[in-house]
């Protein structure tokens, strides 16, 4: 049977290299034709959003089903990162997982998906912040991000997160199809 | 059906779903297994319900196992983590703690299954 390591390795190296290939095919098309039309036709598309919800939410919550179980090994890696103060590593171990756990499935869902997004996007801003910071001071840690260790931080990481951060934004600014609105579940546009 | 109970449906689904991706297949490895080279001996007890016991001379830790890939992960309570790998009826866990756990010679202590009711 497929285990932990396997699916998410499956759910998460697969996409990001589909993914990050068709933006880098956007940036080259954009480049060699000087015509910004089909960027701007992707970028603003609410179908672009579904997936980008998709792809996030999957994501985020198959990295909080590894850390949830485990807390004071999240808290480690947390601490690692040097950025937060001694007393909020135990509380962030234990908060930060359950954050991206609630806020993947809402954004699966279609659950109030643009305040998960921005839930997803500072907590991406922050990892972000974290990676860049100790890669140019060369300590060596694990990222935590979806194992304990394992994991060791690298500019590969930053450029996922940041990857992760534009989709964030995507989906803040045009979601707007599969949403649960005031009404039940609906599957006409939402007015932005 | 109502689209509520639709999506309603879909997320039981869903959840079941991330619950049978959740469940492990621990058993192979469960048992009771003795360090070689080590000194004083350690003893590791890798229950079937996922905890674990290691003990050497009077020191006695408990911890929870998992089953990753073709690694053993073992999680103390207090936040450290080691990787063991199965070698037939032996374990190897790195104890370096190495950002890529693996199992270099000299780093690592290795344990033999001790055969039921031995």
């Amino acid at each position: 049977m497929m285990d932990w390591t396997t699916l998410t390795n499956v759910l998460i190296n697969y996409p990001y290299i589909i993914v990050s290939g068709l933006l880098l095919l956007a940036v080259l098309i954009l480049a060699a034709t000087g015509n910004s039309r089909l960027i701007r036709a992707f970028w603003s598309n609410p179908y672009s959003s579904a997936a980008f919800r998709l792809f996030l939410g999957v994501s985020f919550i198959v990295a909080s089903m590894t850390k949830i179980p485990y807390p004071a090994e999240f808290a480690e890696n947390v601490a690692g990162f040097m950025m937060v103060p001694t007393w909020g590593v135990n509380l962030m171990g234990v908060l930060m997982p359950w954050a991206e756990m609630v806020a993947g499935l809402f954004l699966i869902l279609g659950i109030r998906t643009r305040a998960a997004a921005t839930i997803i996007g500072a907590l991406l801003v922050a990892f972000i912040i974290g990676l860049t910071l100790n890669l140019v001071k060369g300590t060596p840690i694990n990222c935590g991000c979806f194992e304990s260790i394992g994991e060791p931080i690298s500019w590969e990481l930053v450029v996922r997160d940041v990857l992760m951060l534009v989709m964030a934004v995507q989906i803040l600014l045009y979601d707007r199809l599969f949403v649960f609105d005031r009404g039940g579940f609906i599957w006409r546009e939402r007015k932005i | 059906m109502k689209p509520k109970e639709k999506w309603a449906l879909g997320l039981i689904l869903l959840l079941a779903g991330l619950c049978l991706f959740g469940c492990k297949e621990r058993h192979p490895y469960a048992g009771k297994f003795k360090s070689l080279n080590e000194t004083p001996e350690i003893t590791l007890d890798l229950k079937a319900n996922g905890e674990g016991i290691w003990s050497s001379a009077d020191q006695r830790v408990t911890f929870r196992w998992e089953v990753k890939g073709d690694k053993i992960w073992f999680h103390a309570k207090g936040g450290g983590v080691l990787v063991g790998t199965p070698l037939g009826d032996r374990l190897s866990v790195d104890m370096s703690g190495d950002l890529y756990p693996g199992c270099l010679r000299g780093r690592c202590v290795e344990f033999r299954r001790i055969p039921e009711g031995g």
